[in-house]
């Protein structure tokens, strides 16, 4: 006892580090990591040049961070002591009531330069397009994230980034909100709902239904009720990407897919390839960490939809001809779905993976109406919107004339 | 390399202290003088032969001193003594200052010279002042010349020092470089002070240093009270960092043997800034006393030579900190503040309740961080400007008030831990049995939080799925 008393203290540290040694000696690496989704850094080969260039010593110290002994839960373990120091939010994601994580916005985060520029140019966007198309047929919706709409599960005294200047400054960049959707007003009147997920960046198809109903008033068209869906649950082991941020362990979420109960079927062709998917849906993505994917496959640079029986809330046919395009981020990925139900065809633009001329494009597929869908923290750090420039400069007419010639 | 990594800890150290004490002690200084050159040369391999180049300069320029001494020559010595602080101080000033200079030069004069901008070397601020403090105290018969170069390569190069002090004069452990006696006693003491050090470094610095950083991110939504904290998170960040790191450095000395000189002795209770400059980076300050204050005079030659050396003294302590003008202002602002202490204020000063006093010291040394933090003067005059509320700068905002809500149990522990409360009541509860005889598990627990927090460091999710 008298040795333990004396020399404890030397004999626990020197056994903690042989531990740590002789474990992340021992244990096998891993190639990949689940919770992060990426693959992790291996045993680097040694060699001299990498020695004196600093390089071999940079890569061995990501190996041994990375294939460290029980590195998940030293990650838990350091979450929860910061939990307990009374930290609310870590990594950029607040511990909200009820099991919810939200990401965390500041002003720095949103209002940026790149924001600026991407509020100008969909202004430059949408006030061409209407003049071109029609005031009715041109929206944009820009959804604020969970922590603006949620705030009641917010953790103690946190006090958000107001999402709603963005769209303010886009009104006062448009002298008017007649051209925007209001999906703050829409969702904040069912914030009682389940309309984001717990663990994910994303609205629920719930939310995005929600969206879908203020989008389809402010453009004068019939929505479809919530009754004219059979609503089922795909999966209830959703963990999204929120949660990995943090690797704290919550409850999962359900994601649901909501089936029209009228007859109607589509066609979906993705990124202009001529099969047809036959369904919105992709059912093997349910089996993999990256379940999002199931709304729409993910992200596609494009996507075509035929819809076959479309037709409005109230019954009426889809009015012959008209195209919609829907410009988006992931967000649409379960709005689209409700969207498709109104037109026989539809295409669906990620300006991340789409790179040919917008302009010509609108043009080539004859297309009747727009819809600009972004989540605003994700708007704001939009690094693909320059491209709608390219349908601002674009000579509406040129592709006719071209095909006149032939 | 640094203590508070993955590498240093579960690597490094435990094949240092095997070799360390596996090898017969006449070998002990070439393990610590080849370990060091190891931990030295592991981010920057290149830079090892500088070190080795100070290395064998001095060393040369001690047995020569030595030698002239012996025969009489002082002059002779003399000029080595010079010689080796100009080798030593050109060095520094080529990897340190070159920049700064031809900047300045460019900027007053628009002479268009090149930008020289050598990575600056780590820990050569550091190194080379020990280098100089040996031919120095060789010349003055304070330290015996070293004849093995392995001992004093094991001296110039010992790795727990190497990068962030305490800076250590070649006489202080000139006896214990070879003749120490290693125990087991000494190494537990090591190794609790160095277990503090890791957890000050990792447990409250770095959170600091991110509380610092939001506040720093968050400039468009900044208010009064948010700049007050982030100055005082800076504050806590920068003593926590530094002294975890000199408690480490003592601690890891112990365990092989060595008595570091003490680096801070809580320079947050200060009652005047003197004060504070006796308990901050003591080892520095006591450098600059031995070779740069005393010699042009010290308080020896009148009111108004003690003065002019104050402002050196301090003027050089500021520029050693960083090559920068904001450094060059913050020495000049403490010097201003000795000397008002001495000449006007100090009288009174002594008046006051003592709360009051530690309070005035606080309020200057935080005011000078703000100096420290920012490079940038416009950047650091602004950030005064929002401290004292100009430029209608709000009072508070609900995020201020979440942030400081949510960083109240670090700030106080920060608190706690700045003053001797926490050591004190620490050794009272650890004089009570069943506490003692669990101060074992306690170092474990603090060791196992500490690497949860450094490997939480690198847990960096990749969001490719992310909208």
């Amino acid at each position: 006892m008298n040795i333990w008393k004396k020399f404890g203290v030397s004999a626990v540290f020197l056994s903690c580090l042989l531990l740590g040694f002789l474990a992340s000696a021992v244990l096998p690496d891993r190639s990949f990591s689940q919770t992060e989704n990426r693959y992790l850094q291996q045993k680097p080969a040694f060699s001299w040049e990498g020695l004196t260039d600093g390089s071999y010593g940079e890569a061995y110290e990501a190996y041994l961070g990375d294939q460290f002994p029980f590195r998940d839960r030293f990650v838990e373990l350091k979450t929860a002591a910061e939990r307990l120091l009374g930290r609310e939010d870590i990594n950029g994601v607040y511990f909200g009531k009820d099991g919810y994580l939200l990401e965390k916005f500041d002003r720095e985060n949103v209002e940026t330069e790149l924001a600026e520029k991407n509020l100008k140019l969909l202004a430059a966007f949408l006030e061409s397009e209407s003049g071109r198309l029609g005031e009715d047929r041109v929206r944009a919706l820009l959804v604020p994230s969970a922590s603006w709409i949620l705030r009641e599960k917010l953790p103690f005294l946190a006090a958000p980034y107001d999402q709603g200047e963005i769209t303010d400054r886009l009104v006062g960049l448009l002298g008017g909100s007649r051209l925007l959707t209001d999906g703050e007003a829409a969702l904040r009147e069912c914030r009682d709902e389940e309309i984001y997920y717990r663990t994910d960046h994303h609205w629920t198809v719930l939310g995005a239904y929600e969206g879908y109903r203020a989008w389809a008033l402010s453009a004068g068209f019939v929505p479809w009720e919530r009754e004219d869906f059979e609503r089922e649950t795909v999966s209830r082991d959703f963990y999204g990407t929120v949660q990995a941020k943090v690797n704290w362990k919550t409850e999962p979420d359900r994601m649901e897919r909501w089936t029209p109960g009228r007859q109607i079927s589509y066609q979906v062709f993705y990124d202009g390839s001529g099969e047809d998917r036959g369904s919105l849906y992709t059912e093997s993505a349910l089996e993999t960490r990256d379940k999002y994917r199931f709304y729409l496959d993910g992200n596609h640079g494009l996507t075509e939809i035929r819809t076959e029986g479309a037709s409005d809330g109230d019954g009426r046919e889809a009015e012959a001809g008209r195209r919609l395009c829907v410009i988006k981020d992931s967000y649409a990925n379960s709005f689209v779905p409700f969207a498709v139900n109104h037109y026989e065809t539809a295409f669906v633009l990620d300006l991340r993976y789409f790179n040919g001329n917008l302009g010509e494009f609108l043009e080539r597929n004859g297309i009747t109406d727009i819809l600009v869908l972004y989540r605003i923290p994700g708007f704001a750090a939009e690094e693909s919107l320059w491209k709608l420039e390219r349908a601002v400069s674009y000579e509406y007419g040129s592709e006719v004339a071209k095909e006149k010639d032939l | 390399m640094v203590f508070s990594s993955l590498l240093f800890l579960f690597r490094f150290l435990p094949a240092v202290i095997l070799a360390y004490y596996a090898v017969p002690r006449r070998f002990r200084n070439g393990v610590l003088f080849i370990g060091s050159l190891l931990f030295y040369g592991w981010g920057e391999p290149v830079y090892i032969t500088l070190l080795l180049f100070s290395t064998a300069v001095d060393f040369v320029h001690g047995k020569w001193i030595g030698k002239f001494l012996r025969q009489g020559r002082r002059n002779s010595a003399r000029c080595l003594v010079l010689s080796s602080a100009v080798i030593n101080l050109s060095l520094l000033g080529f990897f340190k200052y070159a920049g700064f200079v031809t900047e300045t030069v460019n900027r007053l004069t628009g002479a268009g010279l090149s930008v020289l901008s050598p990575a600056l070397p780590v820990g050569i601020s550091f190194y080379t002042f020990q280098t100089m403090s040996y031919t120095i105290d060789v010349y003055r018969g304070k330290a015996r010349v070293q004849d093995n170069i392995v001992s004093f390569g094991a001296y110039v190069s010992m790795f727990p020092q190497l990068i962030a002090g305490p800076i250590v004069r070649y006489s202080t452990i000139a006896e214990e470089l070879d003749g120490r006696r290693e125990s087991m006693e000494e190494f537990e003491a090591g190794v609790k002070i160095f277990l503090i050090g890791l957890g000050k470094k990792v447990l409250l610095a770095n959170p600091m240093g991110e509380l610092w950083l939001q506040v720093q991110g968050a400039s468009a939504d900044g208010t009064v009270v948010m700049a007050w904290l982030g100055i005082l998170a800076f504050g806590m960040q920068i003593y926590f960092d530094f002294s975890g790191y000199s408690d480490m450095a003592v601690g890891l000395g112990r365990m092989f043997g060595f008595h570091f000189p003490e680096n801070f002795r809580y320079p947050y209770i200060s009652q005047s800034v003197t004060e504070f400059w006796r308990r901050w980076h003591i080892s520095l300050g006591t450098w600059f006393r031995e070779y740069v204050y005393i010699p042009l005079g010290g308080n020896r030659k009148g009111k108004g030579r003690q003065a002019a050396n104050i402002m050196i003294v301090w003027l050089l302590t500021g520029i050693w900190h960083g090559a920068g003008w904001n450094f060059l202002l913050w020495g000049c602002y403490f010097g201003v503040f000795l000397l008002a202490e001495k000449l006007i204020w100090g009288k009174w000063l002594e008046k006051l309740p003592a709360a009051l006093r530690v309070f005035y010291t606080l309020l200057a040394v935080f005011c000078g961080w703000v100096l420290f933090a920012h490079e940038n003067l416009g950047e650091g005059l602004e950030y005064f400007l929002r401290m004292a509320g100009g430029g209608g700068v709000p009072f508070i905002s609900g995020r201020t008030v979440y942030m400081a809500f949510t960083s109240l149990p670090l700030l106080l522990a920060g608190a706690l831990c700045s003053t001797p409360a926490a050591a004190w009541a620490a050794n009272r509860a650890g004089a009570w049995a069943p506490v003692k005889f669990g101060i074992p598990i306690l170092a474990a627990g603090l060791f196992i939080l500490c690497t949860a927090y450094l490997v939480n460091a690198g847990y960096n999710p990749f969001l490719y799925f992310r909208f």
